[in-house]
């Protein structure tokens, strides 16, 4: 348990003037879930506050919520104390919902009582940065899964907070953006991201791509040889996953700020996931190789009928030496795999 | 001396080759690392080990493995032909189907409308094979229109078409003769709106203009997507042609275009310019594409510009690149843009310039018009269409008078005004209910509001240490203590209907005095925040409301008359 980390967890899906969305609520709930239940470092449940639609049911079209005050609410209760001290060791933004970009490298979460003509917003970087030079924490996460249009005529809305920097402060950062500025971020049906309670299938729900690759990330998938999860890899594993999804056949690309001589270590020394893999179709008492990269990693000798081994992401190689025919497979998070081996 | 660091493998030589395809390329390494990029053409040396290579043609994506022996000789692997979306019936797409390969390019050949000589437009929408297709006519709510707003062709009455069936997706196709110029293409969406988007027909050429429908909304009729048209060129009788390899690579470039990808690299640019032009758009398109480098080759985007102006003649799209080249020039002739380009790129450097030279465009114009009302992303310049934008029923400001009126707002902003951006902003959309603001005209006032702090401040707390300070609120929890105030409340009326908000009155607006807490203790401001009146200047009003100078001048024409201002 982390207990000096603190979460703040925006998902807006009900958008009366604007169009609905169905993924947003579900990104959230499924963040605040990883977060609280299914981290390395958990963060404790008092301390992650969790903002989303649901919550304010009822209400009518132009006094939707959550508003400003709502998010407010939740952030000033870590602002109050930032004033004061240090608040803890890592805080973690994430604001899912309609977006814009209200400058370049900044994302903007729409609140449910936006209109095309009054946009009412939350500039995610602000905030973070807010933390970030108050001192407030080690570490400051902002993750906003929203789309970046570029509203050129949008006055920025930042939180009238009084600016504190405390002088010294050397506080490590990660911002990742769902999208690119100007572009889309995108939802769409998806497998669940935890077990299911009653041990069936897991059934599909919408939710942001990236969120779902970003939890995914988190949970193991971002692991590499060395076994941790760091900025740089849970950025490369996001880049890559997400350049292989399409929505209604439009791509995304997400991006990310950070630096990364000071990358954050998100998880360490976890075993990397794992995937179960079935190799077939190779002759029968032949020598066989997987290699990875330029070592060899396994064998078997003279086996016949599907070998099986586990295995983590990465590229392979699997070999058979004496007649020099190989095939190569790549594992990407999957939980199973088979593999054809050439006749 | 021994060494004891280990022998660094000798590299091996990767080379990726997609021949004609102005695809992406990627090489990723076992760490998932990207570790070299290229476009078309890649040649990288890489430690020996197993990479993943990356092609990327618009939203496709395919894949290979290699495996980098160390000590072995070149390694040389070939891109798959890459079977793209579009909606282009092109010749080994995704998404094409034979029989509107045929009919484009025979129905691109025959003349359905004849209303002018010397250039043609050609019109062909459809829906893809394998999707869910709509009922209805394929071209239902297309129209063309002069510039003047005057419909020339109902897409939905004329040409050839056929509605498909569960098999055979529909398709219709109009080709129409008309005068050189420019002309405004129009969808009525119902759900989104009217859209419009410019195509420009060239002398000598046919514009072929390809849409796919789309549903505007969740559970929303179909109607052609013009954010996402593809637009090709061709010389007057050659007609489309399926197969052709410019009008892939053209297609290619127009995506990567709108999704901002370098998709073309210089090298490819220069030897598509050698090759002399056999479809203009590969040139408008791999213009924009070279800007998007970091060090954007301006000699051969000059060959570029000077090949598509001897091409096409006067355009909109070829004049906003010429302003690129031309900037440093005081005595130029400056093009004047009447109605917008077709590239969304090229209406931005048409805004950029418009600072320094506002006349470009003109109050009154349709570009001047259309400018608020951009719609959707993509590559091209697509605007909501609303009545009032065909023609100004408002006299123009001069700069001057605009500069006045913008001053005269700052001043009760700063000495009247509410106390927050956010009560400012709340008055502004009662205003604009009331009067039948636009968009613009709202935003226009909340830019003028900007320089207030987003949240009133809340009263004073002394902290333990004994220092005092403001602890402050975004939201607008305070609203109903603070005055909600608003502009010149003495020349309009518009502020009656915000007088059940917190004791409004406009008998009794703060005097000067009564704001004394306010003028000891300035307001506070963000380092975002800049002074109002260094806002007002051509510059920042440009470059903040994204519209020309010509439509600011509108916009607070306008104002006055809607808000019945006295200045």
């Amino acid at each position: 348990m982390a207990n000096n980390d603190y979460a703040i967890i925006v998902g807006i899906a009900r958008y009366p003037q604007l169009g609905d969305l169905q993924g947003p609520e579900n990104d959230a709930r499924n963040f605040h879930k990883y977060l609280t239940q299914y981290a390395a470092d958990k963060v404790p449940e008092a301390q992650a506050t969790l903002v989303v639609s649901s919550q304010f049911a009822g209400t009518a079209a132009e006094s939707a919520k959550p508003m400003l005050e709502e998010v407010d609410a939740a952030f000033r209760k870590l602002v109050d104390v930032a004033y004061e001290k240090k608040v803890g060791r890592r805080l973690w933004l994430f604001m899912a919902g309609h977006g814009f970009a209200p400058e370049l490298r900044d994302a903007a979460l729409l609140m449910a009582n936006a209109s095309s003509r009054v946009r009412y917003h939350l500039p995610g970087r602000f905030c973070a940065d807010w933390f970030c030079a108050a001192g407030a924490f080690d570490e400051v996460i902002l993750l906003m899964d929203c789309c970046r249009d570029d509203y050129p005529r949008t006055t920025p809305h930042p939180p009238f907070w009084d600016e504190i920097k405390r002088a010294g402060s050397d506080v490590r950062n990660f911002y990742g953006y769902a999208t690119k500025w100007s572009r889309k971020s995108r939802e769409t049906a998806l497998p669940e991201l935890f077990p299911v309670e009653n041990g069936g299938a897991p059934a599909s729900q919408v939710q942001g791509l990236f969120t779902h690759l970003l939890i995914r990330g988190l949970k193991g998938e971002a692991t590499v040889s060395g076994g941790s999860i760091t900025g740089a890899t849970l950025r490369d594993y996001i880049h890559n996953q997400l350049d292989g999804l399409t929505v209604d056949g439009k791509s995304q690309n997400a991006e990310f700020v950070g630096d990364e001589m000071e990358d954050i270590l998100f998880v360490e020394g976890a075993p990397p996931a794992q995937t179960k893999v079935t190799i077939s179709g190779a002759p029968p008492n032949v020598r066989l190789e997987i290699w990875n990269s330029d070592k060899m990693l396994q064998f078997r000798e003279n086996g016949d009928g599907p070998w099986e081994v586990a295995l983590e992401r990465g590229f392979y190689k699997v070999l058979a030496p004496q007649s020099g025919s190989s095939t190569l497979f790549e594992i990407n998070g999957e939980e199973t795999k088979n593999v054809q081996f050439p006749a | 001396m021994s060494n004891s660091q280990p022998e660094k493998p000798k590299l091996v030589m990767l080379r990726v080759d997609a021949h004609d395809q102005p695809i992406e390329i990627f090489v990723i390494n076992h760490r998932f690392e990207r570790v070299a990029k290229g476009t078309r053409h890649l040649e990288t040396e890489l430690e020996p080990g197993i990479y993943k290579v990356r092609y990327k043609a618009a939203s496709l994506l395919q894949e290979q493995l290699v495996s980098l022996e160390a000590g072995s000789a070149p390694v040389s692997i070939e891109a798959p032909h890459l079977e793209f979306s579009s909606p282009v019936p092109l010749a080994d797409t995704r998404t094409t189907h034979p029989d509107h390969e045929l009919m484009a390019q025979q129905h691109s050949q025959q003349v359905h409308c004849q209303l002018g000589q010397n250039s043609q437009l050609f019109v062909f929408v459809r829906d893809w094979p394998g999707e869910k297709n709509a009922a209805g006519d394929v071209a239902a709510g297309l129209s063309l229109h002069d510039v003047a707003g005057k419909k020339l062709v109902d897409f939905s009455k004329e040409g050839a078409r056929d509605a498909g069936n569960g098999t055979n997706p529909g398709w219709a196709a109009c080709n129409v003769a008309l005068a050189p110029g420019a002309y405004r293409l129009r969808v009525n969406t119902r759900a989104a709106g009217v859209l419009e988007q410019i195509v420009v027909a060239a002398p000598g050429w046919q514009t072929q203009v390809f849409l796919k429908r789309r549903a505007y909304g969740r559970g929303a009729a179909y109607y052609a997507d013009l954010s996402e048209a593809a637009i090709l060129m061709a010389h007057q009788g050659a007609g489309f042609n399926a197969t052709r390899d410019d009008a892939r690579q053209a297609e290619l470039a127009r995506q990567g275009l709108a999704d901002a990808r370098a998709v073309i690299s210089p090298t490819d640019l220069r030897a598509i310019v050698n090759g002399k032009f056999q479809n203009p758009m590969l040139g408008l398109y791999g213009a924009h594409l070279l800007l998007l480098q970091d060090k954007p080759d301006l000699a051969l985007l000059h060959i570029v510009i000077g090949n598509l102006r001897n091409l096409l003649g006067p355009h909109p799209d070829v004049q906003a690149l010429e302003l690129l080249l031309d900037s440093s020039a005081k005595d130029r002739a400056m093009p004047v843009f009447e109605v917008p380009p077709m590239l969304r790129s090229s209406w931005k450097i048409v805004l950029q310039n418009s600072i320094a030279h506002p006349e470009i465009v003109p109050a009154g114009s349709l570009a001047a018009h259309v400018a608020p009302q951009i719609w959707g992303s993509g590559a091209w310049l697509v605007y909501r269409f609303l009545q009032s934008a065909s023609k100004s029923e408002t006299k123009p400001l001069t700069p001057q008078h605009l500069r006045k009126l913008l001053a005269q707002l700052t001043a009760k902003i700063e000495s009247d005004s509410p106390e927050s951006r956010e009560q400012w902003r709340t008055s502004v959309e009662k205003i604009a209910q009331k009067n039948g603001l636009s968009d613009l005209e709202c935003d226009l006032l909340n830019y003028l509001g900007s320089s207030l702090p987003p949240t009133a401040p809340l009263q004073k707390t002394a902290t333990t240490k004994g220092e005092k300070k403001t602890k402050t609120s975004f939201a607008t929890s305070t609203r109903k203590t603070a005055r909600p105030g608003i502009m010149m409340a003495a020349s309009v009326d518009f502020t009656a209907d915000i007088t059940d908000e917190a004791n409004f009155d406009t008998a009794q607006l703060p005097s000067k005095t009564s704001r004394s807490t306010e003028k000891t203790s300035p307001r506070p401001t963000t380092a975002r925040q800049k002074p109002i009146k260094a806002r007002l200047n051509n510059t920042q009003l440009v470059e903040n409301l994204g519209v020309p100078t010509a439509t600011i001048e509108e916009a607070a024409a306008s104002l006055i008359e809607k808000l019945q201002l006295d200045l």
